[in-house]
């Protein structure tokens, strides 16, 4: 991929890839450093996109996992109490400790998992969509998603 | 339908959503306030996106980051009263424009515009409702050029698009025709002259004369 070719892709789908980061950072100026993070990484790992998925599903994942990398390093990890995790956004009492619980499960797991665990439970996209932002069935993400569960029970219990 | 999702708001900007699919996003974002809202934040979000300038590149004649320079200019001529040059327009809802940067000097374009070689055309549209909009050079040899390829567009006036161009040493006529249609559509194969139903479409001549 040229910088030309990157260049337009930014101008064309930046502001895609900001809007998800404000989402999930609830911050601007962090979400403009994520927004330079996933056309860099893109630049340098031209490969990883190639076209198989649509650029609008590319970047949406690119920008969540981004995010939460941004997430884990240690600096914003007050923000994870503002995503709506699967114990946040279903509690509707006592909201400190169930967050307190869901960023921990939330740093606990890969990378992978996180994503899935926002997917699921802050976008709440169908299992299609995370098949095809995962690029993988819709099976394999029942699966995938029964596992998830399960781990959260444990980090929970 | 259920609510959609923000991944499906990003697809539909994109242009990645089949027809029926926008046709069903449409509908229900018409009667669904959440949706409606989620649609119209990532359109306001997207009309607002301004990147900062990057390094300038070419591709043909096309080039897809305008100079700083020629950003900053145009910042000051949109901002001039233009009632003169917009009375001679024809009546429509989606106009295509253009700005010409002349060595410093930047003025806005004419419906029948002089241009010399090495000068920048700044593409602007005007639209009362989102489209997608291409813009397509058609020369005196009939050479068919692509300057924005089918991109989304909020209703603005004189919104700048996502290309400028720098002219050749080509000297002629050209005809720079904008295509704006409710659904997307593909500009290298689109026929500006008989565009599909939906579309409609608005344009300008140039004529290239040495320096």
């Amino acid at each position: 991929m040229t910088a030309g070719e990157l260049d337009k892709l930014y101008r064309e789908h930046g502001h895609a890839v900001l809007r998800r980061a404000r989402r999930l950072l609830r911050d601007d100026e962090d979400a403009r450093d994520v927004v330079q993070d996933v056309y860099l990484e893109l630049l340098r790992n031209a490969d990883r996109f190639e076209g198989r998925s649509g650029i609008a599903t590319y970047l949406y994942a690119a920008a969540t996992h981004a995010c939460l990398n941004r997430l884990r390093d240690g600096k914003n990890r007050r923000r994870l109490l503002e995503i709506r995790t699967a114990a946040g956004a279903r509690s509707t009492s006592a909201q400190a400790e169930p967050q307190t619980l869901a960023t921990q499960i939330l740093q606990a797991l890969d990378a992978d998992d996180a994503a899935l665990a926002v997917y699921l439970y802050c976008d709440e996209l169908t299992h299609d969509e995370i098949a095809e932002l995962f690029g993988c069935s819709r099976r394999h993400v029942g699966d995938l998603a029964m596992r998830l569960r399960r781990r959260i029970m444990e980090r929970a219990a | 339908m259920t609510h959609f999702s923000e991944l499906t708001i990003d697809k539909y900007l994109a242009g990645d959503l089949g027809r029926e699919a926008i046709t069903s996003l449409r509908a229900h974002a018409a009667e669904c306030a959440r949706c409606g809202d989620a649609l119209e934040d990532a359109i306001a979000v997207k009309a607002a996106f301004v990147p900062p300038a990057l390094p300038l590149w070419r591709r043909a004649r096309v080039l897809y980051a305008a100079p700083v320079a020629l950003a900053a200019a145009l910042a000051l001529v949109v901002a001039w009263p233009r009632a003169h040059a917009d009375a001679t327009r024809a009546k429509g809802t989606a106009i295509v424009g253009c700005y010409v940067a002349h060595g410093d000097a930047v003025r806005r374009g004419a419906l029948h515009e002089t241009v010399m070689p090495g000068d920048r055309i700044e593409l602007v549209t005007s639209t009362t409702e989102p489209v997608w909009f291409a813009a397509i050079s058609s020369d005196g040899a009939g050479v068919r050029s692509v300057y924005v390829p089918a991109t989304f567009v909020a209703p603005a006036h004189d919104r700048i698009a996502p290309a400028a161009v720098e002219l050749d040493a080509t000297l002629g006529h050209e005809v720079v025709t904008g295509v704006f249609c409710a659904l997307p559509f593909d500009a290298f194969t689109v026929d500006t002259a008989h565009p599909p139903a939906g579309c409609t479409t608005d344009h300008f001549e140039l004529t290239k004369v040495a320096r």
